[in-house]
């Protein structure tokens, strides 16, 4: 079976299988660098479609936040300055309390003028709220500043308070949120909320953006953040520790201690409604 | 990369159980964990951003414990480049419009990055090494797509 180099036949058969061979090769090199070509265009596919989707919601969380505020719009041209107006009316309002101060029921919000969710609740429970118990006089609220956003809510949060200060806190605050805008975009300027204080009627916008830097108003608004903040603290050594962002709620028999109330959603009344008729009836 | 989805996993699981319990998340490094989950970027569509990432994860794990072919590896790519854009989107919002940043969010993106970079790494490489390692005078190519006569071949001088 040895074969001996240079007889014809052994030379063909090696010749052959070296032929074989390098014809194997060059096809499998050539399947290499095909499959390599489509794997590369398929990730080149697979990253223009990722770009393509985070493009696509990089534009639609962009402009999804409120219609800004045009600088025309002032007084009653304030979006929903009227229906804020409507829900207040009647109602007695004292500082950052709403509703009979004899009402059987509590409700505490520690809430950030930025935060999106806060607005939520305003807009979407919130005005339920009122008309069924505040007005009733079955609850009494209580508004309280947690800014935890950014300076511009701790700039939000004075002037409201001073509007507080006119017991008008409850209409700046809901007509805030009902124009708030994109959290940290630098858009609570003095211009801003001048415009939201025209659209509370009765209140004295220049006297509000003059008390907001006086000790009493600056006073109030540390005092919430800092209760807050103690409120926030899992070491805090005190009745109702749990707050952990906003908004965080307070719900209780009026005159005793205040108890954490952890709504499940923020959007739907009844949700609030039942915990609120379960004191009521207890 | 099991062991790092595995990883991924538990904090997306852990985002998501303090998303819906509304209970106090621990923010390593003195982060902004609570402003970044009270944005309102911390949902998608009402989607919590950390259910997404859960769900992410899952799908990924599920597809690194299939068996590796062709198809598994480039759904791998798929997913953990997907995942890699999310979490750029999601940390540039975190620097740009928040303005906070949540450790737990900047890890699962620094996981999520090393992961898309082994996958694609893994996809443009062909078959695992263990199999390669097996073919002979295959010259590295893959044993998937290698001629079948290349086993038969007799050795030089047989």
């Amino acid at each position: 079976m040895s074969s001996t180099p240079g007889t014809d036949p052994d030379l063909t058969r090696k010749e052959r299988r070296e032929q074989a061979r390098a014809e194997r090769k060059a096809i499998e090199e050539s399947q290499k660098a095909s499959a390599q070509r489509r794997r590369l265009m398929q990730l080149g596919g697979v990253v223009g479609v990722v770009v393509v989707i985070i493009a696509v919601i990089v534009v639609a969380t962009s402009s999804g936040g409120a219609h800004k505020l045009k600088a025309t719009q002032t007084g009653s041209s304030v979006p929903h300055a009227a229906e804020v107006q409507a829900r207040f009316t009647g109602i007695p309002q004292k500082g950052a309390e709403l509703g009979s101060s004899t009402a059987p029921v509590t409700l505490q919000e520690y809430a950030d003028l930025q935060c999106p969710f806060c607005r939520q609740y305003t807009l979407s429970v919130f005005p339920s709220l009122v008309r069924k118990y505040v007005r009733e006089g079955k609850l009494r609220m209580e508004f309280h500043n947690f800014d935890i956003i950014g300076p511009d809510s701790i700039k939000a949060s004075k002037m409201a308070m001073a509007a507080g200060q006119q017991n008008l806190l409850w209409q700046y605050a809901d007509l805030f949120y009902n124009n708030q805008q994109q959290e940290n975009s630098g858009y609570v300027t003095d211009q801003f909320l001048t415009q939201i204080g025209s659209g509370v009627k009765g209140l004295n916008v220049n006297k509000a953006l003059t008390e907001r830097f006086s000790p009493t108003v600056e006073g109030k608004v540390n005092n919430d953040n800092q209760l807050a903040r103690v409120y926030g603290s899992q070491y805090a050594n005190l009745p109702v520790p749990g707050f952990n962002g906003t908004p965080s709620f307070l719900l209780y028999k009026t005159g005793t201690t205040p108890q954490l109330y952890s709504p499940t959603s923020l959007t739907e009344p009844a949700v609030f409604e039942t915990a609120i008729n379960k004191l009521l009836k207890g | 990369m099991i062991g790092l989805t595995l990883l991924g996993l538990g904090v997306a699981t852990y985002l998501t159980i303090a998303h819906y319990s509304g209970g106090t998340t621990i923010c390593p490094l003195h982060g902004g964990c609570e402003t970044v989950q009270h944005s309102k970027y911390s949902q998608l569509a009402g989607v919590p951003v950390a259910l997404i990432g859960l769900i992410g994860y899952i799908l990924i794990l599920g597809v690194l414990l299939t068996p590796s072919s062709e198809t598994t590896r480039l759904i791998a790519v798929v997913l953990t480049v997907g995942g890699f854009g999310f979490s750029i989107y999601l940390t540039g919002r975190e620097l740009f419009s928040i303005h906070a940043i949540c450790p737990w969010c900047v890890s699962s993106a620094i996981i999520m990055t090393i992961l898309a970079c082994l996958s694609i790494w893994r996809f443009l490489r062909g078959e695992d090494v263990p199999l390669k390692s097996t073919s002979q005078g295959a010259g590295g190519l893959d044993a998937a797509t290698a001629s079948p006569s290349s086993a038969a071949e007799p050795l030089p001088g047989a």
